[in-house]
């Protein structure tokens, strides 16, 4: 053993404590810390680079303090390495799924996608509901979209390199406003406004591109009420209205707005289980929709054979966005001509919705292809972009990964520094906490195009959706 | 071939298009045996497309012969051996 060459893993973030060089160490896949202390904590430092353990028996028997330990030192080691944080040559970055053959590795996405279709319909019926955990069980803390969900527009809320030095609320402005002017005397609804940091970047810009403090009528709609105090503190300064509703059916006038925004939410309307042999014999016609007796269900079916959407490739049951589907056809009723629907959430364009298991509760990723289906049929134009396209992102900037921030966001507050959730790259956080930075090691930096703080951007989308008429 | 025959596909088989390709992967198999997925080439995933438990194997030979450049000849040649592997692997029976 004493041969065999012992390195670092090199997924390891890790935090030396400058008070007590206690070394605190995170797993890439485990988001649980291991504290190093003592003895373990020497052997750590001493593998900057790899070594042999006999080369490591040396190097603590120079150690006057650590010289005891020397013949110790595989008791030492073996519950590191069996923690993770220590192994034998291989690095786990190096590994493969040896459950998968080199020969099918093109299909994996299929098939992951299509193993989570399926565990997501097995374990649908145990899921809570999705409108009384937003009305009752959130307790309005913008600390929500940093432990339970991590938002884009959260982690990119403030002036970010990213977006050209502007917030994705102020960026989100520019977009819209070059699609369609917003102006006074605009009617503008926010769904889902969280914390409300959008709505005042998206007005803070509003204000600055029209050097007016004459601002659109704006109204946040929003299940939970304890977001909607969130979004009236965040923007005390503005005269906003707010309407505490279920956005699948929002109780506003028909034809009565200019603009939606539905930022990052309708993940959470409801969703339905159908069974793709009932819905083949209703699309059939062997079976009436009165003969369904789950209403969610006879309206999904509605939808499907609405906009005629294909389900022939479906598991034997799968999940449909009943709820987003049927916030599009509200917002057909409540938009003016030539009004505009902005969406943007995670999913995908084949394929069907799955589980999203969240702290609390679980959403379901969006078939956007079905929502652009029933737009299309309800007489609306849309058009469908990449979320990271549509905002301008810089790709090639560097921001660090949700390990890394989640351990050094835990490691600070243990030392009592509130670190504010962000995406950050290098630079931002050498000002942010210049002392501290020195003492963590290894923190992980990805492009954008990868998973990075909190998700792979690649997979959002921007779906705008156009009712008929001027623009 | 029979011309007047009708196929139904097992709903067990999950069907997918990727990158121009259609997958199949029957449900029925435990999840470790990966070597159930099984792609189509284009004339067998036109076929696939064309099987609804309504049409007959003549009315799917003459959608194939609009879409390909090739003889009635290859097709029922092709088909046969398709439609033999796919009752092979219970993706279709006869309706």
């Amino acid at each position: 053993m004493d041969k065999q060459l012992l390195k670092r893993n090199e997924c390891i973030v890790w935090y030396n404590r400058p008070q007590d060089g206690v070394i605190f160490t995170c797993l890439k896949e485990k988001k649980d810390f291991i504290s190093l202390r003592g003895i373990q904590a020497r052997l750590w430092t001493q593998l900057s680079k790899a070594c042999s353990i006999g080369e490591l028996r040396g190097l603590i028997r120079k150690n006057k303090t650590h010289m005891k330990y020397s013949h110790k030192i595989e008791n030492i080691i073996k519950p590191l390495i069996r923690k993770g944080i220590l192994e034998y040559h291989i690095s786990q970055r190096d590994k493969k799924n040896p459950a998968f053959p080199q020969k099918y590795q093109k299909y994996n996405e299929f098939y992951l996608n299509l193993s989570r279709e399926l565990n997501s319909v097995k374990n649908f019926n145990k899921n809570p509901n999705l409108n009384l955990y937003h009305k009752n069980s959130i307790h309005g803390s913008h600390r929500h979209f940093e432990k339970n969900e991590v938002t884009v527009s959260h982690v990119y809320r403030e002036a970010h390199p990213a977006l050209g030095g502007m917030s994705y609320g102020a960026r989100l402005f520019r977009k819209l406003n070059s699609i369609k002017k917003i102006n006074p005397q605009s009617t503008v609804v926010e769904v889902g406004g969280g914390t409300g940091f959008l709505t005042r970047s998206f007005l803070e810009e509003y204000k600055r591109n029209n050097h007016t403090k004459d601002l659109p009528r704006y109204a946040c709609c929003d299940l939970s009420f304890k977001f909607l105090e969130n979004q009236r503190d965040a923007n005390e300064r503005h005269h906003l209205s707010y309407c505490q509703a279920n956005a699948e059916c929002m109780p506003f006038k028909n034809n009565s707005l200019d603009l939606i925004i539905a930022n990052e939410n309708i993940a959470d309307f409801t969703a339905a289980k159908v069974n793709k042999k009932e819905a083949l014999d209703f699309l059939g016609g062997k079976i009436e929709l009165s003969a369904i007796k789950d209403p969610s269900v006879r309206r999904s079916l509605y939808w499907i054979k609405f906009a005629s959407l294909d389900i022939n490739d479906a598991t034997p049951e799968f999940i449909f966005n009943l709820g987003a589907v049927e916030f599009i056809s509200r917002v057909k009723k409540i938009l003016k001509r030539g009004g505009l629907v902005f969406i943007t959430e995670y999913g995908i364009m084949n394929g069907y919705p799955t589980a999203v298991y969240l702290r609390g509760h679980v959403e379901y990723s969006i078939q956007f292809n079905h929502l652009i289906r029933v737009a299309k049929a309800l007489g609306m134009r849309v058009e469908i972009h990449n979320l990271a396209e549509f905002f301008g992102f810089k790709k090639n900037i560097a921001v660090i990964d949700h390990c890394s921030l989640g351990f050094l966001y835990n490691m600070l507050k243990k030392d009592k520094i509130d670190l504010p959730f962000l995406a950050y790259t290098k630079e931002m956080l050498r000002q942010k906490i210049p002392k501290q930075v020195r003492y963590f090691n290894n923190l992980k930096f990805v492009e954008l195009t990868q998973k990075s703080v909190c998700h792979n951007l690649n997979k959002f989308h921007v779906l705008l959706i156009f009712k008929g008429g001027e623009t | 071939m029979q011309e007047k025959l009708i196929l139904k596909k097992n709903p067990d088989m999950v069907s997918r298009v990727i990158d121009d390709e259609t997958i199949l992967m029957p449900l029925y198999k435990t999840s470790d045996e990966i070597n159930c997925i099984y792609a189509l080439n284009k004339v067998a995933s036109c076929v696939w497309g064309l099987i609804d438990g309504r049409r007959e194997l003549g009315e799917i030979k003459e959608e194939i012969l609009k879409v390909f450049d090739t003889t009635p000849k290859e097709v029922d040649k092709e088909m046969r051996g398709f439609l033999r592997d796919l009752k092979e692997i219970k993706a279709i029976k006869e309706g």
